[in-house]
C-alpha cells in the first residue's frame, strides 16, 4: 500500500503569520489613531469616533486623525502591492514603481503644475497621477519590440526616469523662486490628510487587494520564467500588461495623495519575502499587512516625535526601516 | 500526426535563422533534434511550443493550426521544460508540481481530488516521494531536474518537450533523465520531443531524428541510417568510429579527430 | 525637558504679548547687519549684508544686479543699471536690459563683457556667493545683499542710496514710509494666525518671514512660532493642533492668481470636514494674500502691504 501524502492535511505555517501581521496591523492602527497632537486617552478616542458628532475631540479625531491613519495605511499598501507586483513581472528585486516612471512622471506634473499653472495647484493630485500613468504606458510602449522583456522595461524606466528627471531639473533651474511649492510634493507626506483623500485612495486599495488575491496564481508562474509560463498556458505578454497597469494605477493613486514616498515601494516586499518567502499566495496578503503597519507606524513617529511639528514620513521610514531590513537581511542569512 | 510542422521559417531581427523546415512527430516517439550550436534546433522547438512566432509555416497540433487553438488548450496537450528558467528560492517539489495543473483548474487555482492524485503519481514516478516537501534549490541537479519533469508530467500531456534536459547535470543524472524519459515514453505512452547536445544518447533514446544545420534540415529518420561517417564528418567535424552497443541495441561512436574543411580555412584566411 | 523648555517659552510669550512691538522693533535693530559711514576723502564705505566693508572711490556708472527685487530698489534709490538677470519679475526700466544668465545660472562671460564696476548679488546664495572672486580679481566691486525684515529692507535702501549719493531720496522716500508704517501700526489688536503657504493640501506653516513680520506688528501671533525646533522658514504642521489652537486668521500665500485660488477655496476648504470646522473658515477669516505684496519683496510698497494687512485686520476690531 503506497502511503498518500496528503497535500492540504495541515495549515501552513504562513497562514498563522499572516494572521499575526494582521493583528499588528491592527494593534498599530488603534496606536496611531491615539496618539497626536491632542492629548486624548483611548477611551475618549472611541467615544469621539462612534458616540459624539461634534465637539473637539470629535473634529479632530474623526475628521483629522482617524482619515490621516486609514490614508496612511492605503498608501503604504499601495504603494507596497505596487513594488512587490513589479517586482515579480519584471522578475528583478530592484523594481520598484519608481523604475517604471511613477516618481518621475508624478513629480514632473506636479512641477510643471505649480511652477507654470500656480492657479491650479488645487489639480497636483489628478496631474500627477495623469503624470504617472501616462509615464509608465511611454516606458511599456518604447520597450515594446514583439513583445515587452522584463530587462527592456527596466532599462526604458531608467532611461525615461532620467529625462524627466533633467525635465525636472530645468524647470528648477528657469524658475527657481517657485522651486519650493514643487519640492514639498518631491519630499511626500501625509501633512492636512483627510476625508477626502481617503475618498480618493480606498477604491484602489480595495480592487488591488481584490485583484491581487484572485491574480495570485498567475503571478507565482511569471516567477518560473517566461517560458514556462508560456508552456502552462499563460499568455505571458498579456499578464504582464495587466500586472504593469494594475501597478502603476495602485502607485499613482499612492503617489497623487502623498507625493514621491521611497521606500515602501521597493524595501517592504524585500522585508515581507524574508517573513513569508516568494510564493504571491502569502506575499500578496502579507505584503499589504506589512505595508499598512510600516506607513501607519512611521507616520505616527513623524507625528509626535517633534509633535506639533511635523517630520517628512519618508525620512522616518528609511532611517527605521533600512537598518530593520538589514537586520532582517543578516538574520536569513 | 501529433505535431506537424510546415516550411517554418524564423527571423530573429529580420534575420532569418531557421529556413524552410518541416518537423512531423507521430505519437509514441521520441524525437530528437540535434546539431551543432547556432544551427536553429532550440529555435524550431520554441516555435513549435509557440514561445516564439514565426515568419512563415505552419504548426498543426492534432490536424488543427496551432495559432487558432488556445494557449489553455495547448497547454493541456504539450508540456514544456525549457532551457531558460527560475527556481524560486522558496518554492519545494510540491509547490512547483502543483503548477503542472495550472491548465486544468479555473482561475482561483483550486485542486480537485483528481488534480491532487496526479499530483502525487507524477511525484511518484518521478522518485521525488522522498523530496516532497524539499526545497528546490537544495536538491542536486539531477533531483531539480527530475522535479521539473514532474511538473511537466502532472500537465498530463500527450507531449512533453524538452530543450537539453541533460545539458550541465553530471554524468549519473544525465542517466538518471534519459532513463525516465524512457520509461515515461514506454510505460505512460507519452511522446517526446527534444533537443539533446550529445550525439551519442541522441541515438540510444531516439525513436528519430532530425539533424540541422545552419538552419535547414540536413538529416532525418532513423538513427541507425543517418548518423553516418559521412554526416559526423560535414556536420560535426570529426572522424569517428563506430561500435555496437549491444545492451541498448545500437550504434555508438567514438571521435578520434577532427576534420577541418577546405571552405573553414578560406573564412578564417 | 523639552515641555519645560516649552513651557517657559509659552510664559515668556504671554507675559510679552502686550508688549510685542517694542521687543519686536529691538529684535529689528539687533539683525541688521549692513552699516553705513562716510569717510572723509569722498569715499563712500558700506557694509553689505554679509558683513564686508565695501569701499567706493566714485559713484559706481555701470551697475549689474543678479536679483529683480534688489534691481528694483536701486531704481528707486536713484541708480541706474547696465545689465540684469533674467527673469520673470523685473521692474518695468529693467526689461530692456542686456540679460546675464537667470539667477541660479549667471554667466560670467556675459557679465564680464558689460564692463561692470559694481555688481550687486544676493547674500547666502551658493550659486552668486561662489562668484565673488572672479569679480574681485577684476576689480569689480560686490555688494551681498539680503533683507527679510521692514528694517532690514531700510538699511539697505539707505546703502544703495548713499553708494549713489541721493540721501535725499532716503529721506524722503524711506523715512516716510517708516511714518506710515508706525500711524497705521499703532492700534494693536490680539489675535492669533497661523500662515500657510498653498501647496496641494498639506499643512505647511510659515513663519518668520516679511509677512509674518507685517502681520505681527498688527499685534498677531502666528501659532506656530513657540514650536520651533529651529530656524526653519517653512515646516510642516500638525492639522490637529491648528483646530485645537482655532487660530483668528488663516493666511495663505499663493504663486497664483489671487482669483483662481479664491475660487478654489470655495471648493476645497469649504467642503472639508477638518477645515471648515475652523472659526476663521466659518466666518470668512481665510485669507488668500496676493504675491506681488507677500511673496516677492514689497520694497518700497511696504506700506501698500500693511494697508492690506490693516483692511483684513478691520473686520476684528
Amino acid at each position: 500500500m503506497i502511503k498518500k501524502a496528503n497535500i492540504d492535511s495541515k495549515i501552513d505555517h504562513r497562514v498563522f503569520k499572516i494572521a499575526l501581521i494582521f493583528i499588528m496591523f491592527i494593534i498599530t492602527l488603534i496606536i496611531g489613531i491615539s496618539y497626536g497632537s491632542l492629548k486624548i486617552n483611548i477611551i475618549d478616542v472611541f467615544k469621539a469616533i462612534f458616540f459624539e458628532s461634534d465637539g473637539l475631540n470629535h473634529n479632530i479625531i474623526f475628521n483629522v486623525r482617524l482619515p490621516r491613519n486609514l490614508v496612511a495605511a492605503m498608501v503604504g499598501i499601495n504603494l507596497a502591492l505596487s513594488g512587490v507586483t513589479l517586482q515579480g513581472v519584471m522578475n528583478n528585486p530592484l523594481a520598484s514603481p519608481g523604475l517604471i516612471g511613477i516618481s518621475s512622471g508624478a513629480g514632473f506634473m506636479a512641477f510643471v503644475i505649480m511652477i507654470l499653472f500656480p492657479d491650479y495647484a488645487y489639480l497636483v493630485p489628478i496631474g500627477a497621477f495623469l503624470g504617472a500613468i501616462s509615464t509608465s504606458f511611454l516606458i511599456y510602449l518604447l520597450a515594446y519590440k514583439q513583445g515587452v522583456s522584463a530587462i527592456r522595461l527596466i532599462l526604458s524606466g531608467v532611461a525615461v526616469s532620467a529625462f524627466i528627471g533633467a525635465g525636472i531639473n530645468i524647470l528648477m533651474t528657469f524658475y527657481p523662486d517657485k522651486v519650493s511649492g514643487g519640492l514639498s510634493f518631491m519630499i511626500g507626506g501625509l501633512s492636512g490628510k483627510t476625508w477626502p483623500d481617503f475618498a480618493s485612495i480606498w477604491p484602489y486599495t480595495l480592487i488591488g487587494s481584490v485583484l491581487c488575491v484572485l491574480l495570485s496564481n498567475q503571478i507565482n508562474l511569471l516567477q518560473l520564467g517566461d517560458e514556462v509560463a508560456i508552456g502552462l498556458g499563460l499568455n505571458v505578454e498579456k499578464i504582464r500588461r495587466i500586472f504593469i497597469i494594475f501597478a502603476s494605477f495602485l502607485a499613482a493613486s499612492a503617489v497623487s495623495v502623498a507625493g514621491l514616498l521611497g521606500f515602501v515601494g521597493l524595501i517592504v516586499p524585500h522585508i515581507t519575502r524574508l517573513i513569508i518567502g516568494s510564493d504571491y499566495r502569502y506575499l500578496y496578503p502579507a505584503t499589504i499587512g506589512v505595508g499598512a503597519i510600516t506607513l501607519v507606524g512611521c507616520d505616527l513617529i513623524a507625528r509626535i516625535l517633534f509633535d506639533p511639528v511635523e517630520l517628512p514620513v519618508g525620512i522616518i521610514m528609511a532611517v527605521l526601516g533600512a537598518p530593520f531590513f538589514l537586520y532582517l537581511l543578516r538574520e536569513k542569512k | 500526426m501529433l505535431i506537424k510542422a510546415n516550411n517554418l521559417t524564423i527571423a530573429y531581427d529580420n534575420k532569418e535563422v531557421v529556413h524552410n523546415v518541416d518537423i512531423n512527430v507521430n505519437k509514441g516517439e521520441i524525437i530528437t533534434i540535434v546539431g551543432p550550436n547556432g544551427s536553429g534546433k532550440t529555435t524550431v522547438l520554441k516555435a513549435l511550443t509557440r514561445i516564439i512566432k514565426c515568419k512563415k509555416g505552419e504548426i498543426f497540433l492534432e490536424g488543427k493550426e496551432i495559432k487558432k487553438i488556445k494557449d489553455n488548450k495547448i497547454a493541456k496537450k504539450i508540456a514544456i521544460l525549457p532551457q531558460t528558467r527560475n527556481t524560486p528560492k522558496d518554492f519545494n517539489v510540491e509547490t512547483l508540481v502543483r503548477y503542472g495543473r495550472f491548465p486544468h483548474t479555473n482561475w482561483q487555482g483550486k485542486l480537485s481530488k483528481e488534480d491532487k492524485d496526479i499530483i502525487d503519481w507524477a511525484i511518484r514516478k518521478t522518485g521525488m516521494s522522498h523530496f516532497r516537501k524539499s526545497k528546490l534549490t537544495k536538491l542536486s541537479g539531477g533531483e531539480r531536474q527530475r522535479a521539473w519533469i514532474a511538473m511537466a508530467l502532472a500537465q498530463k500531456t500527450e507531449i512533453i518537450v524538452l530543450d537539453e534536459p541533460t545539458t550541465f547535470l553530471d554524468l549519473s543524472h544525465q542517466l538518471e533523465v534519459l532513463e525516465l524519459i524512457k520509461d515515461l515514453n514506454k510505460s505512460e505512452n507519452v511522446t517526446i520531443l527534444m533537443v539533446l547536445h550529445d550525439l551519442n544518447q541522441a541515438i540510444r533514446y531516439s525513436t528519430r531524428l532530425y539533424v540541422m544545420e545552419k538552419g535547414k534540415v540536413i538529416a532525418k529518420g532513423n538513427p541507425e541510417e543517418i548518423i553516418s561517417s559521412k554526416l559526423l564528418n560535414d556536420i560535426f567535424n570529426v572522424n569517428a568510429d563506430f561500435y555496437e552497443d549491444k545492451r541498448h541495441e545500437c550504434n555508438h561512436f567514438i571521435p578520434y579527430k577532427i576534420e577541418r574543411k577546405i571552405h573553414d580555412r578560406r573564412n578564417i584566411e | 525637558m523639552k515641555k519645560i523648555i516649552l513651557m517657559m517659552m509659552m510664559a515668556i510669550a504671554l507675559v510679552t504679548v502686550g508688549c510685542s512691538n517694542d521687543i519686536s522693533s529691538a529684535e529689528k535693530n539687533e539683525e541688521v547687519a549692513s552699516t553705513v559711514e562716510k569717510v572723509e576723502n569722498n569715499n563712500i564705505v558700506v557694509k553689505d549684508s554679509n558683513d564686508r566693508e565695501v569701499v567706493f572711490t566714485k559713484k559706481p556708472e555701470k551697475v549689474i544686479s543678479l536679483y529683480g527685487s534688489f534691481a528694483d530698489l536701486w531704481y528707486e534709490a536713484g541708480g541706474d543699471l547696465v545689465g540684469i538677470c533674467d527673469s520673470r519679475r523685473l521692474p518695468e526700466k529693467a526689461m530692456e536690459l542686456p540679460k546675464v544668465g537667470k539667477m541660479s545660472t549667471p554667466n560670467i562671460e556675459a557679465i564680464l563683457a558689460l564692463e561692470p564696476d559694481l555688481m550687486i548679488m544676493r547674500s547666502e546664495y551658493a550659486k552668486q556667493e561662489e562668484l565673488l572672486s572672479i569679480f574681485e580679481q577684476n576689480n569689480i566691486n560686490v555688494i551681498f545683499v539680503n533683507y527679510n525684515s521692514f528694517e532690514e529692507m531700510m538699511k539697505v535702501y539707505e546703502m544703495f542710496c548713499l553708494i549713489n549719493g541721493n540721501e535725499n531720496i532716503f529721506e524722503e522716500k524711506g523715512i516716510s514710509m517708516r511714518t506710515k508704517i508706525s500711524e497705521i501700526t499703532e492700534l494693536k489688536s490680539e489675535f492669533t494666525y497661523l500662515q500657510l503657504f498653498a501647496t496641494s493640501k498639506s499643512v505647511s506653516a510659515k513663519d518668520g518671514n516679511i509677512t509674518s513680520e507685517i502681520i505681527n506688528d498688527f499685534g498677531g501671533t502666528n501659532i506656530t512660532t513657540k514650536y520651533s525646533i529651529s530656524s526653519e522658514e517653512s515646516k510642516q504642521f500638525s492639522l490637529e493642533k491648528v483646530l485645537e489652537l482655532d487660530p483668528t486668521f488663516i493666511f495663505v500665500q499663493t504663486m497664483g492668481s489671487l482669483e483662481k485660488t479664491q475660487e478654489r477655496m470655495e471648493k476645497d476648504i469649504i467642503t472639508n470636514p477638518a477645515w471648515n470646522s475652523l472659526t476663521a473658515v466659518k466666518e470668512g477669516r481665510f485669507i488668500y494674500l496676493p504675491n506681488d505684496l507677500f511673496v516677492y519683496k514689497p520694497n518700497l510698497r511696504y506700506v501698500e502691504a500693511y494697508e492690506y494687512i490693516d483692511k483684513i485686520i478691520e473686520t476684528i476690531r
